[in-house]
């Protein structure tokens, strides 16, 4: 019986137990048993879950600007566990962007980025970029005081971006004014364009990744393997227990709440973005606004083309680690920043 | 940390996690019951927005000072002819029309019939609402007192 | 992996595992679920006014829809009787439309009830459930469950 089952399947399925079994008995090198490894996965850890949780509240979530405060009422009140769905929702998205930033400052720091993995930072950063994307819309879709004008205010930026900024705004914003277009674009943004780009991007992350092999710490010559299928899978088992964990717990202890509806015709005194935007939140209180915008694009450019323009700086002055330094600085003033704005 | 080891650490986490959300059932208990009683509140009040207007302006007026919580009555008021206290509301609905209610409550009761017609004139008496409960004030009111009825399995009260 | 069978103490930690990750996943899994299973609203039943009886012709009827639900009235002389005006085979409202045999019609799959909300023909399983109802001056009342509504407006 079994064996007739057996020739069924594999007459249809023409792939032999042995090759399927392959992947598990895969032998990684023994540096990706470092705490510094797991900083790689856990995004992605995150991201299921995001997309889990993200999942569950679409059946209740209502992208119009007369239901949606309410819906998100509702769900954090009336349903069963809606308060903790937009618990894990809310947390992870915030420590999703947290691991993003340890992990590319891990690769920053033992310089993984270096040929020939530039792509993969490329990818990398792009990645980064998607994760902010998806802070900013989710934000804009509770439709509260502070996420209504915050919406406001950040899309309100892309209009002083030379020459496309208008239009661009225009096209962000549905119309002119933040408007039931607006709410619904963003709330696209958020479940239908960011993830599909998100799920291309670590693919191709991913494939690079697969391509070159996790890149060693300098000097690391161990040749030690061990298994993919149990070892490593119970390592990151293991992991993404201990982050969903700590979510569920987090989520007892501080059920989400909601702030006042969002009211068009009065912004509130102390009108923020989310932390993660308070550097360049900051930066712009600084500076005029064209400078601001300039500075930023040169920032990110900078950000997505860094192995080149540290391989050039290496060139420039070979062993003075002159792109370790700049990177460095260009981080810890970034943290400045963040901190300063969000102390004031 | 030898496989065995490992196995064990994600089965203690599993455990862990299965112990938070167990805990996190009765966190959800908890919430429900809360959100419960304010969708009873909304049914109570949406079953009729006027019958929850005209319950407020029954308690802005006062009436329940005489007329009792609710209008259930109660109150002293010696020598009435209603039993000797003032009249509970809860069967007006059974002798009025919501016309002759709201006459009633503008021009008020300025003597109250005495029970024993030797006796004291009774104390209390009801005003004359007319110059205070006016318009959707007072047909809420009317709407709220003609929706009062008497528990189920009370004697007929004395019709007056 | 060789066919020797596995040593007692891999296997006591597969069961081990597989045990806890079952509950502790599991438990997740059916948090999930309870959230897409929205909580009933509470109920109450409550008495509505269903209009003046004068807007029933004189053993006619009309259908009248509440917040509670749709009510079928039937009126003859002075006297109302209610019934649900949901057509007990698939749901549709149904109408007043009379004729030599019945007196409510449902449009969908055509069945027919009799003033009493009998089925006369067509697929409906079971009469129109009854509604009491009442007539106090001059105006038509009925005693419905109402529960909270799920809609957010």
């Amino acid at each position: 019986m079994k064996g007739r089952l057996t020739r069924w399947l594999a007459e249809r399925v023409p792939i032999s137990m042995e090759e399927l079994r392959r992947p598990l008995r895969e032998e990684l090198p023994v540096h990706l048993r470092t705490w510094l490894a797991w900083l790689g996965g856990t995004p992605l850890m995150l991201f299921g879950i995001q997309a889990a949780t993200g999942i569950l509240l679409t059946f209740y979530y209502s992208p119009t600007p007369h239901l949606a405060y309410e819906s998100v009422r509702r769900i954090s009140t009336t349903l069963r566990y809606g308060w903790l769905i937009r618990s894990l929702h809310q947390t992870a998205g915030q420590l999703m962007i947290v691991a993003v930033i340890l992990h590319i400052i891990r690769v920053f720091v033992t310089r993984a980025y270096r040929a020939p993995r530039e792509l993969t930072w490329v990818f990398g950063v792009a990645l980064f970029l998607l994760t902010l994307g998806f802070g900013f819309t989710g934000y804009s879709l509770v439709y509260d005081s502070l996420s209504y004008w915050a919406t406001t205010v950040g899309t309100n930026l892309v209009a002083h971006v030379p020459f496309v900024g208008p239009h661009v705004l225009w096209v962000l914003r549905g119309g002119a004014d933040v408007n039931p277009n607006t709410l619904a674009r963003f709330y696209n943004f958020h479940i239908g364009v960011l993830p599909t780009l998100m799920v291309l991007a670590v693919g191709a992350h991913l494939v690079f990744v697969r391509l070159h092999g996790v890149a060693r710490l300098e000097g690391d010559a161990r040749r030690e393997t061990y298994d993919f299928f149990p070892d490593h899978v119970l390592r990151e088992a293991a992991v993404a227990l201990v982050v969903l964990l700590a979510l569920v717990v987090h989520a007892m202890r501080s059920p989400p709440g909601l702030g006042e509806p969002a009211d068009p015709n009065v912004t509130p005194s102390h009108i923020r973005p989310e932390w993660y935007f308070f550097p360049s939140y900051r930066w712009l209180k600084m500076v005029p606004m064209q400078v601001g915008i300039w500075t930023t694009t040169a920032f990110v450019l900078g950000m997505l083309f860094w192995p080149w323009l540290d391989a050039g700086l290496e060139r420039l002055a070979p062993g003075r680690r002159l792109g370790t330094w700049l990177g460095s600085a260009a981080f810890l003033f970034t943290l400045v920043l963040l901190v300063w704005e969000a102390v004031t | 940390m030898s496989l065995s080891m490992q196995k064990l650490l994600v089965a203690v986490l599993s455990l862990a996690l299965f112990a938070a959300l167990i805990a996190a059932g009765g966190v959800d208990a908890r919430r429900q019951a809360e959100a419960r009683k304010q969708a009873v509140a909304a049914l109570d009040a949406a079953a009729n927005p006027q019958l929850a207007r005209g319950r407020a302006v029954f308690a802005k007026y006062s009436c329940n000072a005489c007329h009792g919580p609710g209008g259930t009555g109660g109150i002293m008021n010696l020598n009435a002819e209603t039993g000797g206290q003032v009249n509970s509301l809860l069967r007006v609905s059974e002798t009025y029309t919501s016309a002759e209610l709201m006459e009633k409550i503008r021009t008020g009761v300025p003597e109250v019939e005495k029970g024993d017609p030797t006796g004291p004139s009774p104390p209390l008496r009801m005003p004359a609402y007319r110059d205070l409960v006016a318009g959707t004030e007072m047909t809420d009111l009317v709407a709220y007192l003609l929706s009062l009825r008497p528990p189920p399995g009370t004697a007929k009260s004395t019709a007056w | 992996m060789n066919g020797d069978p596995l040593p007692r103490r891999t296997f006591l930690a597969n069961l081990v595992l597989g045990v806890a990750s079952s509950l502790g996943l599991g438990a997740l899994g059916a948090r999930f679920f309870a959230f897409l299973s929205p909580p009933a609203p509470p109920e109450r039943e409550v008495e509505f006014s269903a209009g003046p009886l004068a807007a029933i012709p004189d053993g006619g009827g009309a259908i009248v829809h509440l917040p509670s639900g749709h009510v079928a009235l039937e009126r003859t002389g002075d006297g109302v009787r209610a019934f649900s005006a949901v057509c007990t085979h698939l749901g549709c409202v149904i109408q007043w439309r009379p004729d030599p045999t019945a007196a409510w019609f449902c449009p969908c799959h055509r069945g027919r009830y009799d003033r009493a909300g009998r089925v006369v023909s067509g697929p409906p399983p079971r009469a129109l459930a009854a509604i009491p109802a009442e007539v106090r001056g001059g105006e038509v009342f009925v005693r419905m469950k109402l529960h909270a509504r799920e809609d957010l407006a």
